[in-house]
C-alpha cells in the first residue's frame, strides 16, 4: 500500500480521551455513563459564547459520537448551524456533517441553513461547493427546493468533475421530492439536464447520472428509449477498456457502471421488442466478457446483472440460452452466494422459459440439502415455479420437510406462505385423490394454525364426493392421525419417540408447529367430520386399523378432550358421535347390549346438554332425541353418506316452509296450544310484516344471514334474535302456530321432513335452490 | 441502487459508524435496527451466504477483522454488486489510511464520513474511482487549522 504524507494532526487531546473511553469500556452501561458526561460537558461548552471555535471541528465530531452511541444530541443544532458559516473549512464540514446526521428534510431548522448553503454553492473552492452539493441532497425538503434550485443547475457545469456529479444527484434528490411536478418543480424539465451529463465527458459524472435515469425511467420508461443507441454505445465502449483505468476494478472495466447501464437497459427493453433488440447484441457482449473475465465476485456481479436483464427484456433466445448457461455455472459453484444469485437467477430465467430448469434440477435439488436456511428457502421458492405434476410429489415432500423443520419454527409469516404454497401446488397438480387427502391433513396438522378454515370444508366436500374406497382410505388416515398424534410418515416412529421421550414433547418435534402435540383445529373439525360420516367403516379396515363404531367414538373423544377445543371443534364432535351411534343403532336394529353409547360419548352428551353454550346445548338435546327414534327413522334422518344427494326444488321448498307439518301443528291449536309468536324481525324475513311496521315498532331487520339460522339452528351462535333455543330448530313459517309443548318433536320430525342434516341441521334457507350439498361448516366457519 | 444504510459495528455490538440514506428513524431506533442485525450477523456462520432478510430490509455484510460492514437494501438489489462495493470502500479506506484498523476509524470518523459522501449519495452508488474519491478528502489534510 502507497504511504500517505499525512499532515500532522493537532492535538485533539479532548476527542482522543474520549475515543479511548469508549474503546476500553467493557459494558453498555459505562459506555452510557461515559457518553452521558460527553453530553454534559458539550452542553456547557457548546453554549459558551466565548466558545473555542478552532477547536470547532472536534466539537462536533463528539457531537456525532453522542448521537451515535444512542444519546439525544438536539442540544448541539443551533451550535452545529452556526459553525457551519464558520470560515474554517474543516470546522464547516464537521458541523454540516453532524447537521446530516442529526436532522432530516422535514425539520423545521433546516430553514436556517439555507442562505449558508447558497453562499457555499457559489464558493471558489470547489471542495466547499461539494459539500454544500451533499447537505443539499440531504436536508433540503421540498420547500426549499426553489430557493436552491437554480444555483444546483449552474454548478451542473462547474469545472469539477466532483461538483458536476453532486449537482445532478441533486437533482436526483429534488425530482424525488416532487416525482410528479406538480409542486416545486412544476414545469421544470429536468430531463433536458440529465441528457447533457450523460454525455459528460468525465465517467464518474455520465454514472451518476445513469441513476438519475433509472429513477425517472422505473415510472414511466417509454419517453427514455430513445436514449438506448447511447446508452448501449457507451456500454460497449466500457466492456472494451475504453475508459481510464482509474475506473477498473480487479482488471474489470468500470463494473459498477456497467450494472447500473444493464439495470437501465433492463428497464427500457421491458415488455418492447424493438428496444429490447436494439440492446442484445450489447448485453450478450457484456455477458460473454464478463463470464470469461475470470473468477472474481465482481465478475460474477456482472453475469448476474446481465440474466436478469435478458430475463426481463423481450425474450431472445440466444440471449436466454447463453444467460442459463451463465447461471448454471452459478449454481454449480462451491460459493453460498453465487449459489443464492444463481437460484434467484435460475427462477427468473424459469418463469420465461421453464425447459431450462429441468437440465439443472438435480443441481438445484443439491441446494436443498444445504445447511444455509437463506440457500434452502431461495431452493424452495424455485422448486414451487417448476413444479409440474410429474414432480409434485417431490417438491410437496420437501416443503413439508421444511415446515415441519425448526428452522420455519417461530417464523409465522414463512409458515403461513409455505403452508400456501403446498395448499396451491396440490390443489393444481395432485396425481390422485388419496394423496390429496394425506397432504392436505399433513399441511392442516404441521400449518393448521395459519390456514384457512375454509379448507377444512372444501377437504371433507372434496372426501364426501368420492366413493367409498377413499371414504376407506381417508377413516383410515384419520385413525392412524388419532392414533399416532401426528401425520408425519414416520407415525411409528414418531409414536415410539413419543413413548421414549415424553409423549407430548416427542410428538411436537414430529409435528414441528402444532404447540405441545396438540392437533389444530382445522384438522381436529376434518376428523369429526370424517369419522362422524364414514367411520362405520373402519370395522372393514384391515387390522391394525380395524375398529368398531364404539373404539373410533372413543378415540375420538379422547382426540378432542385433550386438544382443549374451541365450542366449534366441540359442537362437531357431538355430531359426530350422534352419527356414529344412529349408524350402530341402524346396523344393530336398536340399541345392543352395551347401550347406544359408550361411556365417554354418553358422558359428553350429557355435559353439553347443560352448557352454557347454547349450540351445544341444542345438538347435545337434539342428539337425545334422534338417539330415541326407531332405526328405521333414524336411518332417513342420518343417511349414511347422504351429504351428496341432490334435493329437488320442490323438496327444499317444502323444507324451507315445513308445509308438511301444517296438519300436525292445525291439530294441536285444535286441541288448545298456544300458537307460536314469532318476534316482530323474524315476522319481516318472513314477510308477515313491512317494514314501516317494523320501524314503528322501533326495530330494525336483520340481515337474511341473522335469520337463517333461526331458521336452520346451527348458524352459530346467532341467536340474538331472543328466540329459545330449542325454538331455534323451530320452523319459522309454522311460527304462527307453533307452541311450547311441540318444540322438541317438531325439531325431530323437521328432521325427518326429506332434509339431509350432515350436521343436525334442521333447515338451510341460505344456499340457492337446488344446491346439492349441505354445508356443515359454512356458518361456523365461514 | 437503493441502498438503505451502511454500517460499521464491531464483534461487541458496538457502532463505529453509522450512515443512513433516505431513512428517517428516530436515534432510538436506528440504535434499537443496529443491533438487532449485529446480532444475527454474529450468530451466522462461515457455511452460510452473506445475505439475510431483516424485517423489510435484505442485509448484506462482510466481516474484516472486528468490525463488521452491514449495508441494508430494499428491493432486488445485485447482491453480489453490494458485496463487492463494501470491498471497494475498504480498499480505499485502506489507501487513505494505510493498513486501516478499527481505530482509525474511531480516531477520524467525520474523514471516514467524507469518502463514504464521495461514493455514495442518497443511497446510489455514484463513484468507485479512487483518484476520484480521496483527491478532495487528501486536500483536507493539507489545511491548516
Amino acid at each position: 500500500m502507497l504511504q500517505q504524507l499525512k499532515a500532522p494532526k493537532l492535538p485533539f487531546r479532548e476527542l482522543d480521551l474520549l475515543v479511548k473511553a469508549i474503546g476500553e469500556c467493557r459494558s453498555k452501561q459505562e459506555e452510557d455513563r461515559i457518553i452521558a458526561a460527553e453530553v454534559d460537558t458539550l452542553k456547557q461548552r457548546l453554549s459558551d459564547p466565548r466558545l473555542d471555535k478552532t477547536r470547532g471541528r472536534e466539537y462536533m465530531v463528539r457531537v456525532i459520537y453522542c448521537e451515535m452511541l444512542g444519546h439525544d444530541a438536539s442540544f448541539a443544532y443551533i451550535p452545529a448551524l452556526q459553525l457551519a458559516s464558520d470560515p474554517s473549512l474543516l470546522t464547516k464540514k464537521a458541523a454540516y456533517l453532524a447537521l446530516t446526521q442529526l436532522l432530516d428534510y422535514k425539520h423545521e431548522l433546516v430553514l436556517l441553513l439555507v442562505n449558508t448553503l447558497l453562499s457555499d454553492l457559489k464558493s471558489d473552492n470547489f471542495v466547499v461547493v461539494a459539500s454544500a452539493l451533499v447537505v443539499t441532497s440531504k436536508l433540503i425538503g421540498p420547500d426549499l427546493v426553489n430557493a436552491v434550485l437554480p444555483l444546483v443547475i449552474e454548478r451542473l457545469s462547474h469545472p469539477r468533475e466532483s461538483v458536476r456529479k453532486k449537482a445532478v444527484m441533486a437533482l436526483l434528490h429534488f425530482h424525488q421530492m416532487d416525482p410528479d411536478r406538480s409542486g416545486p418543480l412544476a414545469g421544470v424539465e429536468l430531463e433536458r439536464h440529465f441528457r447533457t451529463t450523460l454525455c459528460d465527458k468525465e465517467p464518474s459524472v455520465m454514472a451518476a447520472t445513469l441513476n438519475a435515469l433509472a429513477s425517472l425511467a422505473a415510472t414511466n420508461p417509454a419517453p427514455f428509449r430513445q436514449l438506448i443507441p447511447s446508452l448501449t454505445s457507451i456500454l460497449k465502449q466500457v466492456v472494451e477498456h475504453r475508459l481510464p483505468k482509474a475506473y477498473d476494478y480487479h482488471r474489470f472495466p468500470a463494473p459498477f457502471i456497467q450494472i447500473k447501464l444493464l439495470k437501465l437497459l433492463r428497464l427500457l427493453g421491458a415488455g418492447d421488442k424493438a428496444a429490447s433488440d436494439n440492446m442484445s447484441a450489447v448485453v450478450a457482449a457484456t455477458l460473454r466478457r464478463a463470464a470469461a473475465g475470470g473468477s472474481h465476485t465482481i465478475g460474477h456481479a456482472i453475469v448476474y446483472e446481465a440474466v436478469r436483464t435478458v430475463t426481463d427484456i423481450y425474450p431472445n433466445p440466444q440471449l436466454l440460452a447463453a444467460a442459463a448457461e451463465a447461471v448454471a455455472g452459478l449454481i454449480k459453484s462451491s460459493s453460498h452466494n453465487l449459489k443464492y444469485c444463481g437460484l434467484t437467477a435460475l427462477a427468473a430465467i424459469t418463469r420465461v422459459s421453464p425447459k431450462y430448469a429441468q437440465e439443472h434440477q438435480v443441481a438445484v435439488i443439491d441446494c436443498l440439502e444445504d445447511p444455509d436456511e437463506t440457500l434452502k428457502l431461495k431452493t424452495l421458492e424455485l422448486l414451487v415455479t417448476m413444479t409440474k405434476a410429474n414432480n409434485v410429489t417431490v417438491v410437496v415432500e420437501r416443503l413439508m420437510a421444511f415446515l415441519r423443520s425448526t428452522a420455519c419454527g417461530g417464523d409465522e409469516l414463512l409458515r403461513r406462505h409455505i403452508a400456501g404454497q403446498v395448499v396451491s401446488l396440490a390443489e393444481k397438480y395432485a396425481p390422485d385423490t388419496a394423496w390429496f387427502v394425506r397432504v392436505m391433513a399433513e399441511v392442516f396438522e404441521v400449518g393448521g394454525d395459519v390456514l384457512q378454515p375454509q379448507l377444512a370444508h372444501n377437504l371433507c366436500r372434496l372426501i364426501a364426493e368420492q366413493d367409498s374406497e377413499l371414504h376407506a382410505t381417508a377413516v383410515r388416515l384419520f385413525m392412524q392421525i388419532l392414533d399416532n398424534g401426528t401425520t408425519s410418515s414416520g407415525g411409528a416412529a414418531a409414536a415410539a419417540a413419543a413413548g421414549l421421550g415424553g409423549g407430548a414433547a416427542a410428538a411436537a418435534a414430529a409435528a414441528g408447529s402444532s404447540s405441545s402435540g396438540l392437533l389444530p383445529e382445522i384438522l381436529l373439525c376434518c376428523i369429526c367430520w370424517v369419522l362422524g360420516e364414514y367411520g362405520s367403516l373402519a370395522a372393514q379396515l384391515p387390522p391394525p386399523h380395524k375398529a368398531s363404531i364404539g373404539q373410533v367414538a372413543d378415540k375420538l373423544c379422547a382426540a378432542v378432550a385433550s386438544a382443549q377445543p374451541s365450542p366449534a371443534t366441540r359442537a362437531h364432535l357431538l355430531t359426530a358421535i350422534t352419527k356414529l351411534a344412529a349408524r350402530q343403532l341402524v346396523s344393530q336394529g336398536g340399541p345392543g347390549p352395551a347401550g347406544v353409547l359408550r361411556p365417554e360419548a354418553q358422558d359428553l352428551l350429557s355435559k353439553a346438554g347443560s352448557s352454557s353454550l347454547v349450540e351445544l346445548q341444542q345438538r347435545a338435546r337434539e342428539a337425545a332425541a334422534l338417539l330415541k327414534l326407531p332405526p328405521t327413522v333414524l336411518s332417513a334422518v342420518l343417511p349414511f353418506d347422504g351429504s351428496c344427494e341432490e334435493l329437488e326444488p320442490a323438496e327444499l321448498e317444502e323444507a324451507r316452509s315445513l308445509s308438511f307439518l301444517d296438519s300436525y301443528v292445525n291439530q294441536a291449536i285444535a286441541a288448545g296450544a298456544q300458537p307460536y309468536n314469532p318476534p316482530p324481525e323474524l315476522c319481516h324475513e318472513l314477510g308477515i310484516l313491512d317494514a314501516e311496521d317494523l320501524d314503528s315498532l322501533g326495530l330494525q331487520s336483520p340481515g337474511a344471514a341473522a335469520a337463517v339460522p333461526a331458521l336452520g339452528g346451527l348458524g352459530g351462535m346467532g341467536l340474538g334474535l331472543g328466540l329459545m333455543p330449542a325454538a331455534a330448530g323451530a320452523p319459522a313459517a309454522a311460527a304462527a302456530a307453533l307452541g311450547q309443548q311441540r318444540q322438541q318433536s317438531a325439531a325431530a320430525a323437521a328432521a325427518g321432513g326429506g332434509v339431509r342434516p350432515a350436521a343436525g341441521t334442521a333447515l338451510k334457507g341460505g344456499p340457492a335452490k337446488g344446491s346439492s350439498i349441505v354445508d356443515p361448516f359454512k356458518d361456523l366457519l365461514g | 441502487m437503493t441502498i438503505k444504510f451502511l454500517l460499521l459495528v464491531n464483534k461487541q455490538g458496538q457502532t463505529r459508524l453509522a450512515k443512513y440514506f433516505t431513512e428517517l428513524l428516530s436515534t432510538d431506533e436506528k440504535r434499537a435496527l443496529e443491533g438487532e442485525i449485529v446480532r444475527k450477523c454474529l450468530a451466522r456462520t462461515d457455511k452460510q451466504c452473506s445475505f439475510f432478510e431483516h424485517r423489510s430490509y435484505k442485509i448484506i455484510y462482510r466481516r474484516y477483522a472486528s468490525l463488521f460492514f452491514m449495508v441494508g437494501v430494499d428491493d432486488d438489489e445485485n447482491e453480489l454488486a453490494v458485496l463487492e462495493l463494501i470491498h471497494c470502500f475498504v480498499e480505499v479506506l485502506d489507501k487513505h489510511f494505510g493498513q486501516v484498523c478499527e481505530l482509525d476509524i474511531m480516531n477520524d470518523p467525520d474523514v471516514v464520513h467524507y469518502i463514504m459522501d464521495e461514493m455514495l449519495l442518497n443511497g446510489c452508488i455514484v463513484d468507485t474511482n479512487k483518484i476520484n474519491i480521496l483527491e478532495p478528502v487528501q486536500l483536507l489534510e493539507n489545511v491548516p487549522s
